[in-house]
């Protein structure tokens, strides 16, 4: 009697077992990039300040950061104080893809609070933000000297990001 | 068959014990039904599968440039947006600290005929992400972009 | 740089140390008893002081601002006040994490030095069982979560602690809670101990009782200072929100509560032993479970850690493990623990029974509340929230017939009663109850709700019947001169449960009280308005501007007036911290017993026009004096000294 009384636990238990593993496989605040591992896809398109044109070979040969931005987006002006000290003190490039802006705006934006990019894509209609799997501004890729993408931050540049993504996949490169 | 005191008192327990449980979930049971809220996202307030006059919550950005407070009274209005659609506001309070144009924001409240949505609550919780982990998924499984234009 | 060195060494020996003391159990033969307990003993109290060093390295980084440390930088900021920097070393999952098993190692430590009571096989068992859940946890830090993990190169000034960490409160809150949430590993390891031992004495299971109710002071200070905590700093004026993570410790807690009474009943009567023994490996799994749910993000929850599947998936395995094989020996064993279930209906354990079903059921109504939305998503049911009404509703209709039960429970006598004997002055005590309910609704509030009408009444029923039995165990010994004599004839175990159950009774007129008859006004002013809230006037005078250390702010300055008598000025706060840039809402409160008046600033709406939030709550200092009630109980466990019925 008591013996069966005893079996209700062990068969319930492992039933929220199985909620709690699917629901880890569910977590519902990580969003998988498919793209991570794989290489930028190809595109060509002008450089916003030069006008000079600027494909996806542009940004091979070295490692570099990809930061999507826009003048009309509010967390780009968040992460602006970090992409700015960031193009001072690191050691690789940093490109733009301004996203779904005009080129009014945009410049004007960079004039009023600083240039941080070394190159920036221009894509007007989004179309090469549809390449790369955006899906908001701002979003940053890190990318390697053959162009594999290697993280993808979506959201706001923030000090977590740069202290356990961005320095350590630098720092290893560089070791 | 004849029971013994022993069995007999067993019997009694068991039926307690029977009748306690089954009226504790059924307590339970109908607690639970009253009171799941449904997740919705623009898209599907426009698309009518949300339900009308029942409370839901609805996710996605603050639409920038739409909000709108009225000097007089708390009265504040701002649309909600995904990628494709947008469903107007309206709510009499004060906002939350983490509450901005942009951000990521979640509701709760009824929708009325016309679709919009008369909130109760404005829930922006204390980690500062970029949106909502219901917003981000809900977008995620979408994969399209937030336009330009939803912030027109 | 050393400085992390030196810390992953200490953690290296600290989980050797606690590997080579869970071997015990397997060793334990080979050798004398009192042999392997004093070498496990001694590794307990290493490993403890390793850990406890490792935790004050840790702390030391952050006060001297060692950014070269991944998790101070994280954390920690130049500006930031000596005290926050020190409290910020438990501020994260890392650091937390430590703390959880420093803590976990203390309980240890003191298993192991206050157990001479039980046989050696039991302690050495319990120690071993310990020292595996403290390895598990180490080879968690270290693998997933090492607070010593550096960053190179070192940044020059960290990312601070998060805004809502820099409180007081939140400075002890954490450690009190995790005091009582590791503090279930000692019922658990008790419980498997006596599993393989098969044989219980009631001497040994009034000793894990003191411990059960030492555990249970922690986690009640612990819960009481968050909600404590929540209600002085969100700015909403609420104190409980059914959040997860709030659930996370209320199960365990409630578990706990019920674990106390079936000890009580398995001390005196012999009876319910495995019952006990099951509830024991209960509130060690919800233990569990609250940190797998807080730590892997898996539900979303205000308390939000950043969440990481490789730790879910560590602690999700080790729960598995550890509560899946105590189940199974559970279900194997139980049934040779020498248990009679020899009770009437008539008795004090029957009615102690009943409470200890309504403790689990509730239990396992919010843990399904709780876990509710996963499931729903799992079966692609939709996205599900289930709100506060549910908790509410089910708290409100499981845990009234409790409230009710408790004052014939202390009553009522082992065994079988002489029902004409308490029948009469239970009954009279509960129609001056509900005569008192009554009388006080209609004077100070209003007669609206019948719920109201009902809680008030078993609440003061339970506190009546309380007070009359300490004064009925007074009296007896009225007869003793020397005043000694008599405090030290008093039964102590009455006084205890009586305090507890006053707690109980004082709590459930505060939240009813305030739940029912508050006030709250949102409104916009602007310098020179006033407003009425009950019977107090609230005259807004303007804002002024303040810089700290770490934060700036504006400070709204409000007077209220009495009858037209100036009382006091509240100084609630808007602040926006330096390093994040996060705003955070301080509001002021003035607190008495009868009420607590509580203003927050909103915004500002228009130039010099803000928005602001007033709240009257009546009786709501009534839920932490309640809370301090049930603390004090605690204090009598430790004196009172039960005696065996014979059967």
């Amino acid at each position: 009697m008591k013996y069966k009384l005893a079996i209700i636990p062990v068969i319930i238990f492992p039933l929220i077992l199985i909620f709690l593993l699917i629901g880890l496989g569910k977590d519902p605040t990580i969003v998988p990039s498919p793209l991570i591992g794989k290489n930028i896809p190809t595109f060509s398109s002008k450089d916003l300040i030069s006008n000079e044109p600027i494909t996806n070979n542009d940004l091979l040969g070295q490692y570099s950061l990809l930061n999507v931005w826009a003048s009309w987006c509010p967390a780009c002006y968040d992460e602006h104080d970090h992409l700015m000290n960031l193009s001072e003190k690191l050691s690789i490039p940093i490109y733009g893809l301004n996203y779904k802006d005009n080129f009014k705006d945009a410049t004007t934006w960079l004039s009023l609070y600083g240039n941080p990019y070394e190159k920036i894509i221009f894509d007007f209609d989004g179309m090469i933000g549809i390449e790369f799997g955006v899906y908001g501004a701002p979003e940053t890729f890190i990318l390697d000297h053959k162009g594999t993408i290697l993280y993808k931050h979506i959201g706001a540049i923030n000090q977590e990001f740069i202290n356990n993504k961005l320095l350590p996949i630098i720092n290893n490169e560089f070791e | 068959m004849i029971l013994n005191k022993r069995s007999k008192k067993r019997i009694k327990i068991l039926i307690i014990f029977i009748l306690s449980v089954s009226l504790a979930s059924g307590l339970i049971i109908y607690a639970l039904s009253k009171n799941m809220i449904y997740f919705y996202t623009p898209t599907q307030v426009i698309n009518g599968e949300a339900p009308l006059n029942t409370p839901i919550r609805l996710g996605g950005m603050v639409m920038k440039g739409s909000l709108d407070k009225d000097p007089n009274n708390l009265n504040i209005s701002f649309y909600i947006n995904d990628s494709k659609n947008k469903v107007l506001v309206n709510y009499k309070g004060l906002l939350p600290d983490l509450f901005g144009e942009g951000q990521g924001v979640v509701v709760s409240g009824v929708l009325n005929e016309r679709k919009n949505l008369q909130a109760s609550e404005v829930l922006a919780k204390h980690d500062e992400n970029y949106m909502p982990p219901e917003v981000a998924d809900m977008m995620n499984k979408e994969m399209i972009g937030i336009n330009k234009d939803d912030y027109k | 740089m050393i400085i992390s060195e030196v810390g992953n060494v200490l953690l290296s020996f600290a989980t050797a140390f606690s590997a080579v003391t869970t071997l015990s159990f397997f060793f334990k033969n080979y050798y004398s008893h009192s042999y392997i307990f004093g070498l496990s003993r001694f590794f307990t109290l290493t490993s403890f002081f390793i850990i406890l060093f490792s935790f004050i390295l840790l702390s030391y980084a952050f006060l001297t601002d060692n950014f070269s440390i991944l998790y101070v930088a994280n954390n920690s900021n130049i500006t930031l006040p000596d005290i926050y920097k020190f409290s910020a070393t438990w501020g994260a999952h890392e650091g937390s994490m430590l703390l959880w098993v420093l803590i976990l190692s203390f309980w240890t430590l003191l298993v192991a030095f206050f157990s001479d009571s039980l046989p050696k096989v039991i302690s050495i068992n319990m120690l071993s069982i310990m020292n595996f859940i403290i390895l598990a946890f180490l080879t968690f830090i270290i693998f997933t979560s090492n607070p010593f993990d550096t960053i190179f190169p070192a940044p020059e000034n960290g990312n601070d602690l998060n805004p809502l960490l820099q409180d007081p409160g939140l400075i002890i809150h954490p450690p009190l809670l995790y005091f009582g949430y590791v503090g279930t590993s000692i019922p658990f390891a008790f419980a498997v101990a006596i599993l393989f031992n098969e044989e219980v004495k009631p001497k040994w299971i009034s000793w894990l009782r003191k411990w059960v109710t030492l555990t249970w002071f922690f986690l009640t200070a612990g819960i009481s200072l968050g909600s404590w905590w929540a209600y002085h700093e969100l700015g909403w004026g609420g104190w409980w929100f059914w959040d997860p993570v709030e659930n996370a410790s209320f199960m365990p807690w409630l578990i706990l509560t019920a674990l106390i009474h079936s000890l009580i009943i398995s001390e005196k009567r012999n009876i319910f032993l495995s019952w006990s023994i099951f509830l024991s490996i209960l509130a060690f799994s919800l233990s569990l479970l609250g940190t797998f749910l807080v730590r892997s993000g898996i539900l979303v929850s205000v308390h939000a850690f950043a969440n990481d599947p490789e730790r879910g998936i560590y602690i999700l395995t080790f729960l598995s493990v550890i509560i899946g094989f105590s189940l199974i020996l559970y279900m194997i064993k139980s049934n040779r623990l020498t248990d009679t279930n020899d009770f009437t209906f008539n008795s004090k354990e029957f009615v102690l029974l009943i409470n200890n079903i309504l403790l689990t059921i509730i239990t396992f109504a919010i843990l399904l509340g709780t876990l509710y939305p996963l499931i729903a998503s799992t079966l692609d049911l939709g996205k599900i929230s289930v709100g506060p009404p549910y908790f509410n509703y089910i708290s409100t209709f499981l845990f009234l017939p409790m409230i009710l039960l408790m004052s014939p429970a202390v009553f009522m006598a082992w065994k079988k009663n002489n029902l004409k004997k308490i029948i009469k002055p239970l009954t009279s005590m509960f129609i001056l109850s509900l005569i008192l309910a009554f009388i006080v609704t209609w004077l100070f509030y209003e007669i609206r709700y019948l719920i109201v009408l009902i809680s008030l009444a078993f609440a003061i029923f339970a506190i009546l019947s309380s007070i009359f039995k300490i004064y009925e165990n007074i009296k007896i010994h009225s007869k003793i001169k020397s005043l000694y004599k008599r405090l030290i004839n008093i039964n102590f175990s009455i006084v205890s449960n009586s305090f507890a159950h006053i707690g109980i009774g004082v709590l459930v007129i505060g939240i009813t009280i305030s739940n029912y008859f508050s006030l709250e006004k949102e409104i916009l002013m602007k310098p020179g308005d006033s407003t009425m809230i009950s019977n107090v006037e609230i005259i807004f005078n303007g804002i002024k501007k303040e810089k700290e250390q770490n934060y700036s702010s504006k400070v709204g300055v409000f007077y209220s007036y009495k009858n037209d008598v100036y009382q006091l000025t509240y100084l609630p706060e808007k602040r926006i911290y330096n390093v994040q840039k996060n705003v955070m809402t301080e509001a002021a409160i003035s607190s008495s017993l009868a009420r607590d008046i509580y203003i927050a600033l909103g915004e500002e709406v228009s130039s010099e026009q803000w928005s602001v939030r007033i709240y009257y709550k009546p009786l709501i200092q009534f839920i932490w004096l309640g809370v301090l009630f049930m603390l004090f109980s605690t204090f009598f466990v430790f004196f009172d000294k039960r005696k065996t019925l014979k059967k």
